[in-house]
């Protein structure tokens, strides 16, 4: 039988929470209807345009946590 | 071994066991996550600096003391951590994060953009800063499993468990809220293809 995956099952997969066996059907799906692999690829989309938004603290943070941790 | 093929747990035991470059790794592996989601609820960059320096000063507090639960995984710890840090500050400021309008944004930062032009930077920082505001447009419930998961990096079932509600409500949340920004973007294109 083949299985119908929902929107949050979509999340989960665009998020690798998805099993092997999963996501293999998924793929099957999205081979097969349109609109659903309209709607992972949209979302995909933004997860990477978020991607974008990723920083990091300074070095100058970094290294005063190393040293507060080395004289505590 | 190479350092950063260790486990966080075994990490935390060689910390723990006075081996301090471990805290190195812990710190290397996990600062963007945890600073990119710090950034995003409080929205000013020095600020979220403070908060995430406070952060780690309580994490080697409590692990250097002996009191560290183990049952629970570090990342999620820490992100509670700072959490609760981010609120204690929006209490003492006795204002939410949704009125906050500080966004600490500094189109002149260069660090790390040698190759591009001042132009170019300039656009890519505001398309940057577009989307964080659109971010902070989400609805709280919304906006904090976004952070938790795409930023924090914890799993459904971890923030199902921070948060006190079911995994299917945390990634029906996720789902409104990459859907809403979808649609915002889209709606910000439009209304910038009118003025052309």
């Amino acid at each position: 039988m083949v299985q119908t995956f929902t929107q949050n099952e979509m999340i989960k997969a665009i998020y690798h929470e998805l099993s092997s066996d999963d996501m293999a059907e998924l793929e099957t799906q999205l081979e097969n209807n349109v609109e659903f692999e309209n709607n992972f690829e949209n979302l995909s989309v933004i997860k990477s345009e978020l991607n974008k938004l990723i920083e990091s603290p300074s070095d100058e943070t970094i290294a005063n946590i190393l040293s507060y941790s080395a004289r505590r | 071994m190479n350092r950063n093929l260790i486990s966080d747990k075994d990490l935390v035991h060689l910390y723990v066991s006075g081996d301090e470059s471990a805290l190195s790794v812990l710190l290397n592996r996990h600062k963007s996550k945890i600073y990119t989601s710090i950034y995003l609820l409080v929205k000013d960059r020095y600020l979220a600096e403070d908060i995430f320096q406070d952060t780690f000063i309580k994490v080697i507090n409590t692990l250097k003391s002996g009191k560290y639960n183990e049952e629970g995984k570090f990342l999620p710890w820490v992100i509670r951590i700072a959490h609760n840090l981010v609120i204690d500050h929006f209490r003492k400021e006795k204002r939410t994060p949704t009125i906050t309008t500080s966004e600490g944004f500094d189109i002149f930062d260069t660090i790390g953009v040698s190759e591009e032009s001042t132009e170019d930077k300039i656009l890519r920082d505001q398309s940057h800063a577009d989307l964080r505001t659109l971010i902070q447009k989400l609805p709280e419930e919304q906006k904090e499993v976004l952070i938790m998961r795409h930023y924090a990096d914890l799993s459904f079932k971890e923030i199902a468990d921070l948060t006190g509600v079911s995994i299917n409500t945390a990634l029906g949340r996720m789902r409104y809220a990459l859907n809403n920004l979808r649609r915002m973007i889209q709606e910000r294109e439009q209304s910038y293809k009118q003025y052309l």
